[in-house]
């Protein structure tokens, strides 16, 4: 087996600085659902159908990644996050309660182990939003999840690699710790990259990248409700990169719960395609298929898994301005235009911003 | 101080194999027993279309070979010659000065002059029958390949697979390093031998001309594909934070009161569709996001690959601008040749690319200087 690995010796810290900002208009920014779509005039606000309101917001992140090889055959990486959404006032209903901040963290260790052709890794992130502003109130939305997981890669000739790796992961959702959760994760993955033509000849060459996983989950639920829902995930990606970048992704996803006898399965395919269209101004055009099929004998009207069909078509042109300065504009449009039942949604996004990147 | 005129092109052959005679690609194949009709051996005649093909690309590869190996014997016989014609010079110049000496050296140096134009016509011919012999060579590996997708017997087929082998081994060991001339401008040379080397220093600019437009296209390709991956992930990253999870509580799920007690479990919760740590941070140039799914599973795409085995292994610019650019330079080269990461190939192209560019511009400022002071001896 080749053992793909580079040689390093210890190099100084290399880091990345990036700054967004931007603002949006969101035409549902509570994310509501409505059966017939009419808001009776005048509006009533007890009726939902009448909250499915848009406002403009702002929208701004800070990033920061740092890469460090602190000796040969080992390298750290350490990045964060912090942003946030602040809404403008909606039409009908306080948008205020939408603001969120955001802030997440992820440090990961690697060590090339020579003899044996393998990387071994360490990862321990953490993920948190709440409110913006201590006046807002802590919505469904807000919660906390951090993890830890240790991952083994072993890459043979040819670019293929393949990895195995287990964690556990906690969950807290801040609004009521009966959906909270903690649960260990495993997972396989195998990777390849092929080049059509010579890469360092033909300069038409193009590469392929095919990965494949699957991974299981376990989630303890606390509360009243002894609860261990089992997630399966798999997962086939194919990347095609040459004058344009073409990408497919289906992922299957079967949750079994003995929460209330409830399991879900769903499906989710995912083109893409990302283009040059002239002067560096590239565009990235993507398409999400989802379909959800769930079995329920619950009879308690709490319902607890995700059975919604989520479809989206999203939009991206961005074009760099000089070395640290670029632009982007996003458009994406959420439906659920697969759903086998009412209620429907629908939801538009249109983001326009500026990003700022420093980098050593 | 005479200047070296000495031409230069190096061409990376084995010279075992090139002294030895014919390449084995180029071999009579031995006689073979009479064989069941139908049935392809190594030695028969060809029969089918595919065998005749590799047969008349063979013979045509061959007959390159002979021809390549007695121009560049021709070539080095007269490159001694210029260069004991020069030493000759050289010595007469350093002797004391008188009639005869001068008229020694205009009678060796119109002699020198000859030699230099056959050396200069013999080294177009060889680079012609180079380019020839590469082109022939490329035929019968795809000739090769043609005949082996008829499925031939199995000892064609290693026949076959010999060849094939030994034709590319050539088109790999062809890659010319550039050699740049002497630039140092001789007080004693006579206009005629600046000229010359002036003109060898042309040469070499448009090769590295050649080597800088080829860099700047591979860098140029790399780049883009690192901008639309870099793009696309971006694009994902927006995408992390649209929140798109349900809003979803019961079945009285328009209640306006569920949104802030009874939300559903699902609400809000990372599924695993959507990214463990929706960070949206970026890894390196992967085309294969790490995004959703893809939780502690690294693609390591940010240099990992450097020492995995490249496309084959082939030198290119590393051997062609061994002596134009420095050695971090060619290490680099040679880390991006086995690297499937096209950032770093990028990287690796941009900064060659720098460097002959600075050595073209350094060669074409000699080259002026060179031709100045030619012009003014001859305006003497």
């Amino acid at each position: 087996m080749l053992v793909g690995l580079g040689t390093a010796d210890a190099e100084p810290l290399h880091w990345h600085l990036s700054l967004e900002s931007g603002a949006e208009y969101d035409s549902n920014i509570h994310r509501f659902e409505n059966s017939d779509g009419d808001c009776p005039s005048p509006p009533d606000l007890s009726d939902p159908d009448c909250l499915i309101g848009g406002a403009l917001l702002l929208r701004g992140v800070a990033r920061l990644a740092v890469r460090w090889r602190p000796g040969e055959s080992q390298r750290i990486r350490i990045s964060g996050l912090g942003g946030g959404k602040l809404y403008g006032p909606a039409d009908l209903d306080s948008s205020s309660d939408e603001n969120v901040r955001i802030v997440s963290g992820d440090i990961r260790y690697q060590r090339m182990l020579r003899s044996r052709g393998a990387i071994l890794a360490a990862r321990a992130s953490y993920y948190d939003t709440s409110p913006l502003g201590h006046a807002s109130p802590v919505e469904p939305r807000h919660f906390a999840t951090g993890g830890a997981d240790m991952s083994l890669s072993v890459q043979g000739p040819d670019r293929h690699r393949l990895v195995l790796s287990g964690g556990y992961r906690q969950y807290r959702l801040k609004i009521s710790p009966s959906f909270d959760w903690r649960g260990d994760r495993y997972s396989l993955r195998y990777q390849t990259t092929e080049w059509l033509g010579d890469p360092n000849r033909d300069l038409d060459a193009a590469s392929i990248e095919l990965a494949v996983s699957y991974a299981i989950a376990r989630r303890y639920y606390g509360g009243s409700v002894e609860r261990t829902d089992i997630y399966h995930s798999a997962d086939a990606q194919l990347v095609y990169t040459g004058d344009r970048v073409y990408s497919a992704r289906y992922q299957l996803h079967v949750i079994d719960s003995n929460g209330y006898g409830d399991s879900l399965i769903r499906q989710r395919i995912h083109l893409g395609i990302t283009a040059e269209l002239f002067a560096e101004l590239f565009l990235t055009v993507e398409a999400n298929l989802q379909f959800d099929r769930g079995s329920s004998t619950a009879s308690d009207p709490m319902e607890t898994i995700d059975d919604e069909n989520r479809s989206s078509l999203t939009a991206h042109a961005s074009k760099a301005l000089s070395d640290t300065w670029s632009v982007e504009v996003r458009y994406a449009l959420f439906v659920n235009e697969l759903r086998s039942v009412d209620p429907s949604y629908r939801r538009q996004i249109i983001y326009a911003g500026m990003v700022y990147q420093l980098s050593r | 101080m005479f200047i070296t005129a000495t031409v230069v092109v190096q061409v990376g052959l084995a010279s075992p194999v090139v002294a030895a005679g014919p390449t084995p690609v180029a071999q009579a194949t031995p006689k073979q027993p009479p064989v069941t009709p139908g049935q392809a051996t190594p030695g028969a005649p060809a029969t089918g279309p595919g065998e005749r093909d590799t047969e008349r690309a063979r013979g045509e590869l061959a007959n390159l070979i002979r021809e390549r190996q007695k121009a560049r014997a021709h070539k080095a016989s007269l490159a001694r010659q210029y260069d004991s014609q020069l030493a000759e010079i050289d010595r007469l110049k350093r002797s004391r000065a008188s009639w005869r000496r001068d008229r020694l050296i205009r009678d060796r140096m119109g002699k020198s002059h000859g030699t230099a134009k056959k050396l200069a016509s013999v080294a177009s011919r060889l680079r012609r029958l180079e380019s020839r012999e590469r082109e022939a060579r490329r035929e019968l590996a795809a000739a090769i390949d043609r005949e082996l997708a008829a499925v031939p017997s199995s000892a064609r087929r290693a026949a076959l697979l010999g060849w094939r082998r030994d034709a590319v081994r050539g088109l790999r060991r062809d890659a010319k390093t550039i050699v740049l001339p002497d630039q140092r401008i001789d007080p004693l040379a006579d206009p005629e031998e600046l000229e010359y080397q002036v003109s060898l220093i042309r040469q070499s600019e448009k090769q590295l001309t050649r080597e800088l437009a080829r860099l700047g296209v591979q860098a140029r390709r790399y780049r883009r594909m690192v901008a639309m991956r870099q793009t696309r992930q971006r694009a994902a990253a927006l995408g992390s934070m649209d929140d798109d999870r349900p809003r979803r509580s019961s079945a009285g799920r328009r209640d306006t009161a569920d949104r802030d007690g009874n939300a559903a479990g699902g609400a809000g919760t990372p599924t695993p569709d959507s990214s463990e740590t929706p960070t949206g941070s970026t890894d390196g140039a992967g085309g294969l996001g790490h995004d959703s799914g893809s939780d502690g599973q690294e693609g390591g795409s940010d240099g990992q690959n450097s020492g995995l085995d490249g496309a084959g292994g082939d030198p290119m610019f590393d051997v062609v601008l061994a002596n134009v650019i420095d050695a971090p330079t060619i290490d680099a080269l040679r880390a991006a040749e086995t690297s499937g990461d096209p950032a770093v190939k990028a990287r690796a192209a941009e900064r060659a690319r720098e460097q002959v560019e600075r050595r073209l511009e350094r060669l074409k400022k000699r080259r002026n200087e060179i031709q100045k002071r030619a012009n003014r001896l001859r305006r003497r």
